[in-house]
C-alpha cells in the first residue's frame, strides 16, 4: 500500500506535535506505532505552527486530529473513566453530526435552511476567531525556551 | 618522599544509566523546553537512581605518605594544635568563619599591618574557607596546612570573615575596602585594588616554624562604613550564588586531587533563589564529570585528605555530595512545579470535535499501514505489542 499524501500531511502533522509535547507523550507510545509514524512523515513537509495560538486553533487536517484522538484514547488516558468519556464524546459527535447531515440534505429543508445556514456559519467562524486565546501554548513555551537559551529577547 | 599504600573507597557509578540521563535531560528537558512537575520529577528520580546504584567498594592506591593528617599533626605539635583549635572557638563565639590564604611568610607578616589585599572584592577565590568548630570540634585538615595546595606556601593567613558579611539571606555587610589609585599608577593584572582592614586578621601560621603568630590588630568589632560587598553577595550574582559556585571557586585554589568536599565549610544559605534550570545544568556537570572519569580511565575515589597520584585517580567526594545535594533540591522543587494537565487540556481540547467515523477511519488505516511495514520491511519491533493499541471495536 502506497502512503498517500493526505497520510503523509497527517503523520507529519502528528510527529511534529509529538516533538512539541513532553517526551513523557511519546514514550507512552508503543515501538510499533512510532515506527509507523517514523515510516509515514516527512520532514520536508512544510508545517504551518504559530507559536501564540493554542492547539485546538492551528491549522491541521482532521486526518490529523483523528491520530491524536487515537493516541489520546489508547495511551493517554490516565484512567478507564476518562477513556469512558472519551469514547462517549465522540459518538456523541458522530450522532450529532449524522444529524445535522440529516437535516442539512432533507430535501424539504435544503432550500429554506440555505440562508439561514450561511449565516449561522458566518457568525460561528466570526466566534471561533474571537476564542482564539493568545496564552502560551505547547508551542509558544517551546520557543521560549529556545530563546532563553540563547539569550533572545 | 615515602609512598605507602591507602586503603580508601572507588566509586562506580552505573554509566551506562548516567548517560540515560544525560539524554533525557537533553530530549526531555533542553529540546521540549520542559519544567514541568512530570519532567523535573523523572529528572530528579533518575538521579536518586544513579545514587542508589553507586556502589562503593575498598581500594588500595599508593599516596605520598606525608600528606597524612597523623604526621601533620606530629608535625605542628601539641601546643600548636591547641592554640589553632582556640582560635577556631574563638570565631564560631564571635559567629565568624575562618579563611585562610597561603603566601610568602614575609607578606603574610605584612597583612597584620596592612591588611589583606586583591586584585577583586572576592574571598572565596583567594582563601579557603575552613570547617567551623562548631560542625567539627577537632580539626582534621593539619596535613593540607603543611602542604599548602597553592604554591606549597609557608606563610598562611588567618582571615576572620564575619558571617555577616557572606550571607545571602537578608542584606549582607560590606568587608572590602577599595585602594584608590594614585596619580599615575597604570593598573595590571597584578595590581591590587581591594583590602580586608587588619582588624580581621586573626593571625598567620609560620608553617617552617610550626608557630601561630596572633594579630594584636583583631578586633570583632568593626565599622562596616566606606566598605564594599564581596563578590559573592554583591550584584545579581547574589542571587545565583550556591555552594557550588564556591566550591568551583575554591578548586581553582586546590589541586584537583585534594580532598576539597570536606575542607569547605561555609556560611552561605543554600536556600537562595533555586531554579529548575540552574539545579538541572548543575547535575550535567555533575553527571558529565563522571563520564570524563570513565572516559579517562581513573578511578573515581575518595581521596580523604591525601595527594593522590597524578591522572590516576579522581577524587569523587565533592562530585557524590552534589550529586546528592542536588537530587535533594530538585525532589524539593517538584511539588512547586506545574503539572503537565495544561497540555492535556490542550489536546483534549483539539480533539474536541472528533467523531466515531474518523477514529475507525484512521484506525484502519494505521493498522494496515502496520501490515504493509511489517510485511515489507526487516524491522525488529523489540517487545512492545500493539495488542493494547488502536482497537475500536470495543467502544461500540
Amino acid at each position: 500500500m502506497n502512503s498517500t499524501n493526505m497520510d503523509i500531511q497527517a503523520f507529519s502533522e502528528v510527529k511534529c506535535i509529538l516533538d512539541f509535547l513532553p517526551i513523557i507523550y511519546t514514550e507512552k507510545l508503543p515501538k510499533k506505532l512510532l515506527n509507523i509514524i517514523d515510516n509515514l512523515y516527512d520532514e520536508k513537509f512544510k508545517i504551518n505552527i504559530s507559536p501564540n495560538i493554542e492547539l485546538k486553533n492551528q491549522i491541521f487536517t482532521e486526518d490529523t486530529k483523528n491520530i491524536i484522538a487515537v493516541l489520546k484514547y489508547n495511551y493517554w488516558c490516565k484512567d478507564d473513566k476518562e477513556k469512558e468519556n472519551l469514547a462517549r464524546m465522540f459518538k456523541e459527535n458522530e450522532a450529532k453530526y449524522q444529524e445535522n447531515l440529516r437535516e442539512k440534505y432533507n430535501p424539504d429543508n435544503i432550500f429554506k435552511n440555505r440562508n439561514q445556514e450561511n449565516k449561522r456559519e458566518e457568525n460561528i467562524i466570526q466566534n471561533e476567531i474571537a476564542l482564539v486565546e493568545y496564552k502560551e501554548s505547547i508551542f509558544k513555551r517551546f520557543i521560549n525556551k529556545l530563546k532563553n537559551i540563547f539569550h533572545i529577547n | 618522599m615515602n609512598i605507602e599504600p591507602f586503603e580508601t573507597v572507588e566509586h562506580i557509578y552505573d554509566t551506562d544509566l548516567v548517560k540515560e540521563a544525560l539524554y533525557y535531560i537533553e530530549q526531555g528537558y533542553y529540546d521540549r523546553g520542559q519544567e514541568s512537575k512530570e519532567v523535573i520529577s523523572r529528572i530528579s528520580n533518575t538521579a536518586s537512581q544513579v545514587l542508589a546504584t553507586l556502589k562503593k567498594q575498598p581500594i588500595t592506591i599508593d599516596t605520598e605518605v606525608n600528606k597524612t593528617e597523623d604526621v601533620a599533626r606530629e608535625y605542628f605539635g601539641e601546643d600548636f594544635i591547641a592554640q589553632f583549635e582556640e582560635i577556631r572557638k574563638k570565631l564560631a563565639e564571635q559567629n565568624a568563619t575562618l579563611y585562610i590564604h597561603g603566601t610568602d611568610i614575609e607578606i603574610a607578616n605584612m597583612t597584620m599591618q596592612t591588611g589583606f589585599e586583591a586584585k577583586n572584592p572576592s574571598i572565596t577565590s583567594t582563601a579557603i574557607c575552613q570547617t567551623g568548630y562548631e560542625e567539627k570540634t577537632e580539626y582534621d585538615k593539619f596535613s593540607t596546612m603543611l602542604n599548602w595546595p597553592h604554591r606549597d606556601y609557608k606563610g598562611l593567613v588567618l582571615i576572620a570573615i564575619p558571617n555577616e558579611c557572606l550571607s545571602v539571606q537578608g542584606k549582607a555587610k560590606p568587608i572590602w575596602e577599595h585602594i584608590p589609585t594614585t596619580d599615575g599608577e597604570v593598573k595590571t593584572s597584578f595590581t591590587r585594588e581591594y583590602v580586608i582592614k587588619p582588624e580581621y586578621i586573626v593571625g598567620i601560621i609560620d608553617v617552617v616554624k610550626k608557630q601561630i603568630i596572633e594579630n594584636p590588630a583583631y578586633t570583632n568589632e568593626h565599622s562596616y562604613d566606606g566598605l564594599v560587598l564581596d563578590d559573592l553577595v554583591s550584584g545579581i550574582n547574589m542571587q545565583k550564588e550556591t555552594k557550588s559556585n564556591i566550591t568551583d571557586r575554591n578548586d581553582s585554589v586546590l589541586d584537583s586531587n585534594e580532598d576539597a568536599a570536606q575542607f569547605y565549610n561555609t556560611s552561605i544559605d543554600d536556600s537562595s533563589d533555586i531554579s529548575p534550570e540552574s539545579e538541572v545544568d548543575a547535575l550535567v556537570e555533575v553527571y558529565n564529570w563522571i563520564l570524563t572519569a570513565e572516559e579517562s580511565g581513573c578511578p573515581i575515589v575518595e581521596a580523604k585528605g591525601h595527594k593522590l597520584p597524578m591522572l590516576q585517580y579522581m577524587d569523587g567526594t565533592q562530585n557524590l555530595k552534589e550529586l546528592s545535594e542536588l537530587t535533594n533540591r530538585l525532589m524539593q522543587l517538584v511539588p512547586s512545579l506545574k503539572t503537565m494537565e495544561t497540555d492535556d487540556k490542550e489536546i483534549d481540547d483539539f480533539i474536541s470535535d472528533v467523531k466515531m467515523s474518523g477514529i475507525s477511519k484512521i484506525t484502519d488505516r494505521i493498522k494496515r499501514y502496520q501490515k504493509n511495514i511489517e510485511q515489507h520491511q526487516d524491522i525488529d519491533w523489540g517487545e512492545a505489542e500493539m495488542s493494547d493499541g488502536v482497537e475500536v471495536d470495543d467502544w461500540d
